[in-house]
C-alpha cells in the first residue's frame, strides 16, 4: 500500500496544485467580469451605471455647459466627442479595467470602471 | 516515506489555501471603501478613505480644500495671494496657513538657491501658462520680468501675519499650494480617527497609515514620454509622492519646439538641464511638491549633488537618456520595472 502511495504522491500533489491554480484562474476571472460596469460622475455625484456588456451610445451635459459623448463597445468605454478645450478625455482612448478611468476636468466628469 | 507523503500533500494543500486566500482578498478588501472626486486647484482629485469616518472625514476634507483655494488662488481678488500681489508694496495681512506656505517656500529657495522661486508668476503668464494662450516671449520681454522675480525680496512678518513684496511682484504658490493641501488633508483624515486612506490631489499622492489589509500603498511612477507605462512602482505608508515632468503642462510652438510650465528663475525659460521627471518622496507633502520643482530646475547633477546632502527625503530622478537615479533609502521599497537602467545615490547617513 505504502508503495503504490509512493508512486502517487508526486503526481497527486502536481495534479492537486495543478487544479488549484485552475480555480485560482477561473475566480479571477470572475472578479474581473464584476468590473464591467461603468460610473459616470459629475462633480463628484454619480449620474449613471453603464453595463459595459450592453453596447450604447450616450450624450451628457457635464459642469460648465460642456457636452460629452460616450460610447460603450464591446466591453469598453471612451469619449467619442467632447465640447472641452484641451480634448484629454477623447485622447484617453478606451478603457476596460476595474481602477481605469477617464477624466474630463473642464466638465468636471469622471468615467470609472468598477466592481458591480 | 509516509511522513515524506505527509509533507508534500501539506505543501500541497498549503499552497492551494494559499491561492485561493489570494483570491478571496481580492474580492472582500474593498467592502469598507469611501471615494471622493473632488475639482479643485485647476486639478482633478481623489480620496480614499476606509473605515467608519470615511465619508465624514472626506467632507471635512473637501471643505478645507475648498477654503486653501480660496487663500491660494491668485485669481480670486479676495484670497490671500492677490492681497499681497495688489498691496502696491505696502504688502498685506494674510492667514496662518499662507504664512506656513511662504516661510517653507522660502527656507527651501534658499536651500535650492532659487531652483524654487514662488515669485516666477510674472513669467510664467507671459509664456501663457496661466491663461492657455501660448506664446514664446522674446529675450527683452523675459528680462524686464525677471527684474520683478527674486525669492530673496519677499518678506515675511510673523508677528503681524504680513507677507510683502515690492511693487510689480507677483507671488504664486502654484508649487507648494497642493502639497499643504494634502498635508492638511492627511491631519483632518488622522484626527476623525481613519488610519487608512489614499489622497491624489491631481498627482500629489500622499498615504494615511497602509492599505486596509496591512500592506503597503503601491505608487507607480510613470513614464515620462509614455503615460501607458510605469517606470517603477513605490511601497509606502504615511508618505507623500510628488513628481514634476516636462510632459505635463506643455505646447509646441511654431518653431517645432516643446515649452513647458516649469520654468527656471535664472533664465525666464522652461527648464531644460537635464531631468525630464523629478519625483520626491517624504513625510511631508509640501516640501514634496516644492523640491520636486526645485529638483527638477536645478537639473541632473545638481539635483544628484542635492540629494546626497539630504538624507531626510528620497527621490527618483529620469534624465533625458532615460537613465534613472534613486537615492539609497529608496533601495527596499522600490521596484523598477524590467529594462530600465537605474543607480542608487549613496548617502551617509
Amino acid at each position: 500500500m505504502n508503495v503504490y502511495l509512493k508512486k502517487l504522491a508526486v503526481p497527486l500533489c502536481i495534479t492537486m496544485v495543478i487544479a488549484g491554480c485552475i480555480i485560482w484562474i477561473i475566480l479571477q476571472n470572475l472578479y474581473k467580469n464584476k468590473g464591467s460596469i461603468a460610473e459616470v460622475r459629475v462633480s463628484g455625484e454619480t449620474i449613471m451605471r453603464l453595463d459595459l456588456s450592453e453596447n450604447t451610445r450616450i450624450k451628457l451635459n457635464g459642469e460648465e455647459g460642456i457636452d460629452i459623448i460616450i460610447v460603450v463597445e464591446n466591453g469598453g468605454i471612451y469619449v467619442e466627442h467632447s465640447d472641452c478645450p484641451d480634448k484629454i478625455c477623447e485622447k484617453k482612448g478606451r478603457i476596460t479595467d476595474t481602477g481605469d478611468s477617464i477624466v474630463c476636468l473642464p466638465a468636471h466628469t469622471v468615467i470609472e470602471v468598477i466592481k458591480k | 516515506m509516509v511522513m515524506d507523503l505527509k509533507r508534500l500533500l501539506s505543501f500541497a494543500i498549503a499552497a492551494i489555501m494559499l491561492l485561493l486566500c489570494s483570491c478571496s482578498e481580492n474580492i472582500d478588501n474593498s467592502e469598507k471603501e469611501y471615494k471622493k472626486d473632488i475639482f479643485a486647484m485647476d486639478t482633478y482629485m481623489t480620496l480614499k478613505l476606509y473605515g467608519e469616518n470615511g465619508k465624514k472625514a472626506a467632507t471635512l476634507s473637501q471643505d478645507e480644500i475648498m477654503r486653501l483655494e480660496k487663500l491660494f488662488s491668485v485669481t480670486d481678488e479676495q484670497s490671500d495671494i492677490a492681497k499681497i500681489n495688489n498691496s502696491s508694496g505696502n504688502g498685506a495681512v494674510v492667514s496662518d496657513d499662507t504664512i506656513k506656505v511662504a516661510t517653507k517656500a522660502l527656507d527651501i529657495a534658499s536651500d535650492t538657491d532659487g531652483a524654487l522661486d514662488i515669485s516666477i508668476y510674472p513669467v510664467l503668464k507671459e509664456w501663457g501658462f496661466t491663461t492657455e494662450n501660448y506664446k514664446v516671449p522674446d529675450s527683452t520681454s523675459l528680462s524686464a520680468l525677471l527684474q520683478n522675480v527674486d525669492y530673496k525680496n519677499i518678506s515675511i512678518n510673523q508677528k503681524e501675519n504680513k507677507i510683502t513684496v515690492p511693487n510689480g511682484y507677483m507671488l504664486d504658490f502654484g508649487s507648494v499650494a497642493k502639497g499643504y493641501t494634502s498635508d492638511r488633508i492627511c491631519e483632518i483624515i488622522r484626527e476623525n480617527g481613519v488610519s487608512s486612506a489614499l489622497v491624489n490631489l491631481g498627482g500629489n499622492v500622499q498615504a494615511v497609515g497602509k492599505k486596509n489589509d496591512g500592506s503597503l500603498w503601491k505608487v507607480a511612477i510613470e513614464h515620462p514620454k509614455d503615460k501607458s507605462d510605469t517606470i517603477c512602482k513605490l511601497s509606502i505608508d504615511n508618505k507623500a509622492v510628488v513628481t514634476s515632468g516636462n510632459y505635463e503642462r506643455f505646447f509646441e510652438a511654431e518653431d517645432g519646439k516643446k515649452y513647458w510650465h516649469i520654468i527656471d528663475p535664472k533664465t525666464g525659460f522652461p527648464a531644460d538641464n537635464g531631468l525630464i521627471s523629478a519625483s520626491v518622496i517624504g513625510s511631508s507633502g509640501l516640501e514634496c511638491d516644492a523640491l520636486s520643482t526645485a529638483l527638477f530646475v536645478m537639473g541632473t547633477n545638481r539635483a544628484i549633488e542635492f540629494c546626497s546632502k539630504h538624507t531626510d527625503i528620497d527621490a527618483v530622478l529620469i534624465d533625458k537618456e532615460m537613465n534613472i537615479y534613486i537615492t539609497d533609502g529608496l533601495r527596499e521599497s522600490i521596484t523598477v520595472s524590467s529594462g530600465y537602467n537605474f543607480t542608487f545615490i549613496d548617502r551617509l547617513k
